[in-house]
């Protein structure tokens, strides 16, 4: 029984002591496989561990629930939380669904000259073009799902309007189309209303030649459709249904740039350039059959600024909701809080305690204090504040010597790098020199304590 | 964009409230803060058991040993229940050999990796270079970049002696020593700057919760929005 | 002068907890106001930054979140501003804890992620492996085999196939490893995984042990240094993703000065007490 209950262990803590010491300088396959699997060995071991401090929580309340001693209602609450927790986290699982993305109505909207002159802004030179406090967030947001989109997406490009609103509305037509075929998207151009239905070829034939766009492969011109809402319904269940041919009536079955796209749910965006009520009744109907849900698919809507409010109030961000499982929503809203907290009070004791017992009795002592001001000085922006000089009219911060930072934070630094730097290397030293005498004493056994329990 | 659930913004509310619980605590220990001490304690031991059987026991035991049929690791499973045994009084012996395993193994490992990354490393930058480059020699920036190096040199020595209690600290050995205790008090004065600094940022941790995260948890059942 | 000595006395013996409310002031007011200052950028902080930024798209950065809630106000803000960089720049993000408490803090960091870049996804962009048991073992393990040490992630999901982790059979194929650690855990990492598999490591830390580690960044075993909420204030400014870490160094300062004026008047009437005997 000796040889069990002793002699064992110390052979075994000699032998994986020699062995595990000996493989690092051994440098061969064999040696590797050997850590690797005493890796795996000793891991699956301490993975057992891990129950002991379970069971001694659980163990610990269990008795004081057992024997009702005063403050035993306390430990009903340690089993209820446990329960709750354990449960949730086997039933439900430990881990969050993928966030679900919500689109809105309409994600991005231009309405009147100012709004088209700041998205031309936009599409040249880019957001910087234009101050942020000037910026109009509906239309950074349509510049943006735009510019969002990849090569061989496909919007479907709706030109809405008639003479009256040409000068309004077509210069940004280019503008939105220049833009589409510079991303290198498919466009589908389509006119509700007949009157746009110029426009639309005149800006496609305008456009498509400076990019080297191929008609049937890049984009195609669908023409004028009648039927308003009817044809965006009917897009919404097969695209070929509801535009058969193109505007000059070649099938548009078979179209390159139609490969893959069965319905308008398979298209990235609508890209709307729409002039007066005429067009009023799809989109009415697209916001009160909540379109965008319908075909998942929201619009990008450019108007003149008198219909801007009828509009707006469906205008929305797109964004995304994250659910939490119960397991996660008790770790984040019980047991976070919790440990943070109880770990943040803290701060009022170190500060009691600095106020209370921190008194520089000695030259040392007057050392370290100064040291440890002069660190918390340092480290925050107040610190730098502090040290100035009066030049010219206003305080000059006085620079370190390496010329980037102020004094105090370079100073700081200094010390954290060289003298702090040193001790703390000397103590490295000292700690690294004992922890390698207690391993050998482990080792050859002079060391038993870890064992526990007599002997 | 971030939306917040209702369940989120009842949460939020929940651990506001529990924040508080446990900060009723500074003004003498109560009923609140026992409650919430034992919640976390129950939660936390909820937590654990899930983490054990999701990253520790499925990953390590069970899926090698009974997915990939690596039959052998039923020893150190062995090794761990024997481990568990220390609490049943009788055959507590029983856990001394697997801690030995774990104990002869760790001590093994260490003995290498802390003589090579904590003594000669350290050892091998404190004296390979003891003036500055690439800087213009006799410049200023070259003084005090070579005077820093000699104090590093300097500092090491020093608090090494100080901490050699083998031989008596008299003379040479008493003089260093004493100049290693002004290093260590440097270094430990920024140690307690920078300490006084961390109990600080934990706290503001909290209260940035409380009043950023909480009020948008009332707007949002309210039904303002954030 | 028994008047001067009686309230002297009454301040010497001040109860705490009109130094807590104090402190509690200090700290809410900034707040409360809402205002910003900029940070001083360090060197140590700098050079992981810039170790980060030089690093080509698709390249694997292993975070490590060697921390539980009772450190998350320091080193969860360094965790989002790191995070942030790595998908801002397309790189592959891997994490783990070697504290259990801390495993589903990563769960939670990865979904406040995926809620800010679209797309990511889990397997494919990012892993969280959650808690692994064993402590310096792990590092050891995962310096061998990387999928035999980590065979499924925080889920349970295998990680054999796992598009993230394409080219990556151990650590000395990881670009870069970061260890925020609240305890000693960046010991370990430089013992155990620098000296045997030779990557490139950085470190975040807690305030409390930052001044233990400035030895290693002489040596070049770490190549950068984040130091407390303060180290986060300064990640979080050089990636321009500024959040709780910038946000809370007014009251940092405020708090600071605080407990200065209090050392302070409390040598001073120390020095005039012992003046009187």
């Amino acid at each position: 029984m000796q040889l069990l209950r002793k002699h064992l262990p110390i052979a075994v803590a000699f032998i994986m002591g020699v062995l595990l010491f000996f493989q690092f300088y051994i440098p061969t396959r064999a040696s590797s496989t050997f850590l690797e699997n005493v890796t795996q060995w000793d891991r699956i071991i301490a993975g057992f561990a891990l129950l002991l401090g379970i069971y001694s929580l659980l163990n610990h309340h269990f008795h004081k629930l057992r024997r009702r001693v005063p403050g035993w209602g306390f430990s009903v609450i340690v089993y209820a939380g446990f329960f709750a927790m354990m449960l949730a986290g086997f039933i439900w699982g430990i881990r969050n669904d993928p966030p679900i993305s919500f689109t809105p109505l309409i994600s991005g909207l231009v309405a009147g000259a100012d709004d088209a002159v700041q998205y031309e802004q936009f599409v040249t030179s880019g957001l910087e073009a234009v101050p942020p406090e000037e910026v109009s967030p509906t239309v950074q947001s349509l510049y943006e799902v735009i510019e969002g989109l990849v090569p061989n997406d496909a919007v479907l490009f709706v030109v809405d309007y008639g003479q009256t609103d040409e000068a309004d509305l077509y210069p940004i037509t280019l503008v939105l189309l220049r833009q589409c075929f510079r991303k290198e998207l498919r466009v589908l151009g389509v006119s509700l209303v007949e009157e746009g239905e110029p426009f639309l070829e005149q800006a496609l034939s305008t456009v498509a030649p400076e990019f080297d766009a191929q008609y049937g492969a890049d984009y195609v011109n669908l023409g004028f459709k009648e039927g308003n809402e009817q044809v965006i319904v009917s897009a919404g269940r097969s695209l070929t249904d509801a535009f058969p041919t193109d505007f000059e009536g070649t099938p548009t079955s078979g179209m390159t740039v139609l490969e893959d796209l069965e319905s308008l749910r398979d298209l990235n965006y609508l890209i709307e350039v729409a002039g007066g009520t005429e067009i009023d009744p799809w989109i009415n109907w697209w916001i009160t059959n909540d379109g965008s849900a319908m075909y998942r698919i929201s619009i990008g809507l450019t108007t003149l600024a008198d219909l801007d409010p009828a509009y707006r109030p469906s205008y929305g961000e797109p964004y995304q909701v994250q659910e939490s499982k119960p397991f996660m929503w008790m770790y984040d809203n019980l047991f976070v809080p919790m440990q943070a907290t109880m770990f943040s009070i803290l701060a009022f004791y170190i500060a009691s305690a600095a106020y209370r017992a921190f008194r520089a009795r000695t030259k040392e002592a007057t050392v370290l204090l100064i040291t440890a001001i002069l660190v918390m000085l340092g480290r925050v922006p107040l610190g730098t504040l502090l040290i100035r000089y009066w030049s010219d009219g206003h305080w000059v911060p006085v620079m370190g010597l390496s010329g980037d930072q102020e004094f105090l934070s370079w100073f700081t630094e200094w010390i954290l790098n060289v003298p702090s730097m040193a001790a703390q290397r000397g103590i490295m030293i000292g700690i690294g020199l004992g922890m390698i005498s207690t391993a050998l004493r482990i080792i050859f056994g002079i060391e038993r304590t870890y064992m526990g329990g007599g002997d | 964009m971030e939306i917040i659930t209702t369940a989120q913004a009842i949460g939020m509310i929940i651990a506001g409230a529990l924040t508080l619980m446990m900060y009723s605590f500074l003004y003498r220990d109560n009923v609140f803060y026992k409650f919430g001490e034992h919640l976390y304690v129950g939660v936390s031991v909820g937590y654990l058991v899930n983490i054990e059987w999701w990253n520790v026991l499925y990953p390590q035991f069970v899926v090698p040993f009974y997915y990939q049929q690596n039959y052998i690791l039923i020893f150190p499973a062995l090794l761990g229940v024997m481990m568990l045994m220390r609490f049943i009084r009788q055959i507590a012996w029983m856990s001394r050999t697997p801690m030995a395993f774990v104990i002869g193994i760790g001590s093994g490992l260490a003995i290498p990796a802390v003589l090579n990354a904590n003594i000669l490393e350290q050892l091998y930058s404190t004296v390979i270079q003891l003036w500055i480059t690439p800087v213009e020699p006799s410049t200023f920036l070259w003084w005090w970049g070579t005077l820093g190096l000699w104090i590093v040199f300097l500092g090491v020595l020093s608090v090494l002696f100080y901490f050699y209690f083998s031989i008596e600290h008299k003379g040479i050995v008493g003089k260093l020593g004493t100049v290693g205790i002004w290093f260590i008090m440097i270094s430990f004065g920024a140690s307690f700057g920078y300490t006084v600094m961390a109990r600080v940022s934990l706290l503001i941790g909290r209260v940035q919760f409380l009043i950023y995260k909480v009020p948008d948890a009332f707007k949002t059942l309210v039904g303002l929005g954030t | 002068m028994d008047e001067r000595t009686s309230w002297m006395r009454w301040l010497t013996d001040l109860d705490r907890r009109y130094i807590f409310v104090l402190v509690a002031l200090a700290v809410i007011i900034p707040i409360v106001l809402k205002k910003v200052l900029p940070v001083n950028i360090s060197p140590s902080v700098k050079s992981s930054y810039d170790f980060v930024n030089q690093l080509p798209e698709g390249s694997a950065v292993m975070i490590v979140l060697d921390y539980d809630p009772a450190s998350e106000a320091e080193l969860y803000p360094m965790t989002l501003a790191l995070y942030r960089h790595c998908f801002d720049r397309k790189l592959r993000v891997l994490s783990y804890t070697m504290w259990p408490n801390g495993a589903a803090l990563i769960e939670t960091a990865f979904d406040k992620m995926r809620l800010e870049y679209e797309g990511i996804q889990s397997g494919i962009n990012y892993v969280n492996y959650g808690y692994q048991v064993g402590g310096a073992l792990s590092i050891i393990a995962a310096g061998q085999d990387i999928r035999t040490a980590f065979p499924t992630d925080y889920r349970g999901n295998s990680t054999g196939i796992m598009p993230v982790l394409e080219g990556i059979n151990s650590l000395a194929d990881i670009d870069y490893v970061i260890d925020l650690a609240a305890g000693s855990t960046i010991d370990w990492w430089v013992a155990y995984g620098v000296q045997r598999y030779h990557f490139t490591l950085g470190a975040g830390c807690t305030a409390v042990s930052a001044t233990q580690y400035y030895p290693y960044l002489n040596t070049g075993q770490i190549n950068g240094l984040i130091g407390g909420l303060k180290g986060a204030a300064e990640y979080e400014q050089l990636a321009g993703h500024p959040d709780r870490g910038l946000a809370g160094m007014t009251a940092q300062s405020s708090v600071h000065a605080v407990v200065i004026v209090l050392v302070v008047l409390a040598n001073i009437f120390y020095f005039i007490s012992r003046r009187k005997r």
